[in-house]
């Protein structure tokens, strides 16, 4: 009875480390099992990102720096917050999400905040409050309306992808993150 | 024994003190008019006494804007009250309603709720009740004109002016005299002053960024 109390404890912290040692290196979309009427099947994107390198946390802060500075002239325009251990930055990227419907294709900006966790040897990256924007057809005063985005409808109904967004759509979107992630681990 | 009463008195305070740093950077960036929605959406009430309380919320919207909100762990709940005198920040899909004095000029007595475009340490910005918005209406007017339920998430137009918040004063910014206001105001962040330099960024319409950018850089000085 021992034995077997004590294999099971030893099964679940293996599994437990397991699971702790897998950690996503980088952004990439996955089909879920949530259908929704006439759009289909939700595909989401992790959230989480990890950049392990074997520098200090004083050091990783300086890479995450460098990086924003390096994309924009002002980096408080993007900075929401900055400590020590944690980076806030909120981005808005024009026409970052591009789908094809009945032949015609829409493009909508997209925002986001990235969370930047800085520690010894790791910067764990995190995505939220992603959201599609667009100027309304029959806005006054042109101003964008933003609305939460839980992920791409990349899959019909049927299951069937929707060629002019699988392999495109989500593509783009992979790409503009994972292109910032190594961005920051080459520095 | 007068030692642990002190210090558990201390940490009762810090439980309970009024921790509004989180929500600070957080706005709304359009210029028009934004309704608080006056159907349950899942929110955040922060309390007079510093305590949060989340569920769902709903706007009610009175004469000259939002009179209270009603409040409600989930469905089926009872629902509760909350007048402005009862707290101090509402937050409920991306709109923040702050508490503040209803007569700015003397700033105390009673309260009243002003929706922020940008809720920040140093500077913040909101929206004047009294203003006129750009297709010719004064926003009083378009709130009583649309009745009980305002279900829409777009503006009534681009408003004319704001109120701002800076160490304990109130303001009234303006589109027309806009750059002088907004000089004389953050005058005191060399960073920020530099910066108006360019007229592209130092605009009305992008008052949003630029009281971003004042608070982000404020406290580098």
């Amino acid at each position: 009875m021992q034995y077997l109390i004590s294999s099971i404890l030893l099964l679940f912290v293996l599994n437990i480390n397991a699971q702790e040692t897998v950690k996503s290196k980088e952004f990439k979309y996955t089909k879920t099992n949530e259908k929704t009427r006439f759009l289909g099947y939700l595909s989401t994107l992790n959230n989480v990102v990890y950049i392990d390198n074997d520098a200090s946390s004083e050091e990783n802060h300086k890479k995450v720096m460098d990086h924003i500075k390096s994309r924009y002239e002002y980096p408080e325009d993007i900075i929401l917050s900055n400590d020590s251990n944690e980076i806030v930055i909120q981005e808005q990227i024009e026409s970052l999400v591009t789908t094809v419907s009945l032949g015609v294709e829409n493009s909508s900006d997209m925002k986001y905040n990235f969370t930047f966790n800085i520690v010894d040897g790791e910067i764990k990256c995190t995505l939220s409050n992603i959201q599609l924007g667009n100027i309304p057809i029959l806005s006054n005063d042109y101003e964008m309306e933003w609305t939460d985005s839980p992920g791409l409808y990349l899959h019909r109904t049927s299951g069937k992808p929707r060629k002019t967004m699988l392999g495109i759509t989500d593509l783009k979107i992979e790409n503009h993150f994972n292109t910032l992630i190594k961005s920051i681990e080459s520095l | 024994m007068k030692f642990f009463l002190c210090l558990f008195l201390l940490i009762s305070s810090t439980i309970y003190s009024q921790d509004l740093s989180k929500y600070y950077n957080t706005g709304n960036t359009t210029m028009s008019k934004k309704w608080v929605n006056s159907n349950w959406e899942v929110g955040t009430i922060m309390l007079s006494d510093g305590s949060e309380i989340k569920g769902d919320v709903k706007g009610v919207y009175g004469n000259k804007g939002v009179s209270s909100f009603k409040f409600r762990k989930k469905k089926g709940d009872d629902t509760r009250k909350i007048k402005a005198e009862d707290c101090l920040l509402v937050s409920v899909n991306s709109i923040i309603t702050l508490s503040l004095p209803k007569n700015l000029k003397k700033k105390s007595g009673k309260k009243s709720f002003y929706v922020a475009m940008y809720y920040g340490k140093y500077l913040t910005v909101f929206e004047n009740p009294e203003a006129s918005t750009a297709n010719g209406q004064s926003t009083s007017l378009l709130g009583r004109g649309l009745g009980k339920s305002t279900d829409f998430k777009q503006g009534g137009g681009r408003m004319l002016s704001f109120l701002a918040l800076k160490d304990n004063e109130f303001s009234k910014l303006t589109a027309l005299n806009f750059r002088k206001q907004m000089k004389k105001l953050c005058g005191d962040n060399k960073k920020w002053t530099s910066r108006t330099s360019d007229k592209k960024w130092f605009q009305y319409d992008n008052l949003y960024k630029v009281t971003h950018f004042y608070n982000q850089t404020k406290s580098k000085q």
